[in-house]
């Protein structure tokens, strides 16, 4: 993904606050009660070597995830959780427009979210929403000072209704998994979509 | 046909010594334990607490292979060594300090014949003993995990499937029964020069630890790469992603050289050992 043609935030003209933006992104994801899928995660970092897996998730809204792998799988749960752009708004309450461009030829807004309280050790969230179908096409989650994950996703229209991530990948410092600090990246296709079928909590007992 | 005549009696007599059948008995309790305190610890060896709540971790991490892998890790290092230094260190030096080499060596038979026979009874044990250790882990492991994949934590994370763990699995348990078979041929020098049992399988485990503290110090650092004890786990070779051939290789080239000079030190004392007294 390229993030061509960016334009500072003054020069930006539209009638939705940075917030709102995000607010709309999060109603958009917010269709989407409940969906299972299967989904192939392959993972690449320096000095990991996971084998390719399949698995079936459920997942039901706010932030219930259930994976059922035959083998160890580990997935990035911002993936299964579309971004997990709830979870980041509870904690980052201020919204601010970076600018406006295109990523990978789609029109996008690039907004910060950060706490209310921010300081220069602050986390901070950087978003870049489609202004035309308000999908979130990329997120980068910051520390205080180096960027901890990047996740870029695309999408198709499943159900002939809902706009669900096809592919994400996310790129993140491999020292979580292997002690190095170099670049670890899992990619995370979903096939075989079912949205809002209605799936009983009885299926993410076992999930803390 | 007298070869094949001694090697069984040889084979009978250690496989009836109440060390070799206690040997086995420490290895099933070590497995126990291990076997015990991975289903106690399993929740902090678990692949989603060292991760964190940033991923989502589905399936098992400690299942049969990794037991099975768990106990070579720790029973390679020290245990196995000392059980076989103990049970071949005493394969001559026990005769001859029972007064029974006497008898054997009056039988028309080189000694040559006798002593290789001692050593392939040894090296019988020594693998029976190994893969004691793997199959015991594997069958109690899957007893209490089940089946699954092997997930190693060693300089970073590796998974194998279960059908590639158990292969990798498996060719590590037989080149540590062949670094034990080392050992063993270590253990018969020793024996066959010191006349009391357990100053042979001493002296063998002393040999080791002072190669592996040596191993340790920086000044000595040119002839660590020489070191009996620097090949002996070339096991975790296969256990790796990408198997390093070469380094595989030079390990094993280096067992072998240790294995073939003890032996042909081994025969040569033996030869010239008075055993009329």
């Amino acid at each position: 993904m390229v993030v061509a043609g960016m334009l500072p935030a003054a020069g930006a003209a539209h009638a939705l606050t940075p917030m709102q933006v995000v607010q709309r992104a999060l109603q958009v994801q917010q269709q989407v009660a409940d969906y299972t899928a299967t989904v192939t995660v392959s993972v690449s970092a320096p000095n990991v070597q996971i084998p390719s897996r399949t698995m079936k998730v459920y997942y039901k809204r706010p932030d219930k995830v259930h994976v059922e792998s035959e083998g160890l799988a580990i997935v990035p749960r911002d993936a299964l959780l579309m971004g997990n752009l709830g979870r980041h708004l509870e904690t980052n309450t201020q919204a601010g427009l970076v600018g406006t461009g295109t990523l990978s030829g789609r029109p996008v807004w690039c907004v910060k979210l950060t706490p209310l309280d921010a300081g220069p050790g602050s986390g901070r969230m950087l978003c870049w929403i489609d202004r035309e179908r308000y999908l979130l096409l990329r997120s980068e989650v910051w520390d205080a000072v180096q960027k901890a994950m990047t996740i870029s996703f695309s999408y198709s229209l499943v159900q002939q209704r809902y706009w669900m991530p096809t592919q994400i990948l996310c790129e993140f410092s491999a020292k979580l998994l292997d002690g190095s600090g170099e670049q670890a990246r899992v990619t995370v296709g979903f096939t075989n979509y079912r949205v809002n079928t209605g799936l009983s909590d009885s299926i993410f007992e076992d999930e803390g | 046909m007298r070869t094949i005549a001694i090697l069984r009696t040889e084979l009978s007599k250690l496989f009836r010594q109440r060390i070799t059948w206690a040997s086995f008995v420490v290895v099933l309790v070590l497995v126990a334990l291990i076997t015990w305190g991975s289903h106690h610890e399993r929740d902090r060896i678990d692949v989603e607490n060292t991760l964190g709540d940033q991923f989502v971790v589905a399936g098992k991490t400690v299942t049969a292979l990794f037991v099975a892998h768990a106990v070579m890790q720790v029973a390679m290092v020290v245990l196995i060594p000392l059980l076989v230094a103990v049970v071949v260190g005493g394969t001559v030096a026990g005769e001859r300090q029972v007064g029974t080499l006497r008898t054997l060596l009056a039988r028309p038979v080189s000694r040559t014949a006798v002593l290789l026979s001692k050593l392939a009874a040894g090296w019988s044990y020594t693998a029976a003993l190994t893969l004691a250790l793997g199959g015991l882990s594997l069958g109690l492991g899957h007893l209490v995990f089940g089946w699954g994949d092997l997930v190693i934590f060693r300089g970073g994370l590796t998974i194998f499937d279960p059908h590639l763990g158990l292969m990798r699995l498996g060719q590590a348990y037989g080149l540590a029964a062949a670094a034990m078979c080392t050992v063993a041929a270590v253990a018969l020098l020793a024996s066959t020069i010191f006349d009391n049992p357990m100053t042979a399988a001493g002296l063998t485990v002393a040999l080791l630890l002072v190669c592996g503290i040596i191993a340790q110090m920086p000044y000595f650092e040119t002839i660590e790469p020489h070191l009996i004890t620097s090949h002996l786990q070339l096991h975790r070779e296969v256990l790796e992603a990408q198997v390093n051939r070469p380094e595989l290789l030079r390990s094993a080239g280096y067992l072998a050289g240790y294995t073939v000079v003890s032996v042909a030190i081994a025969v040569a004392v033996f030869q010239r050992r008075d055993v009329t007294c």
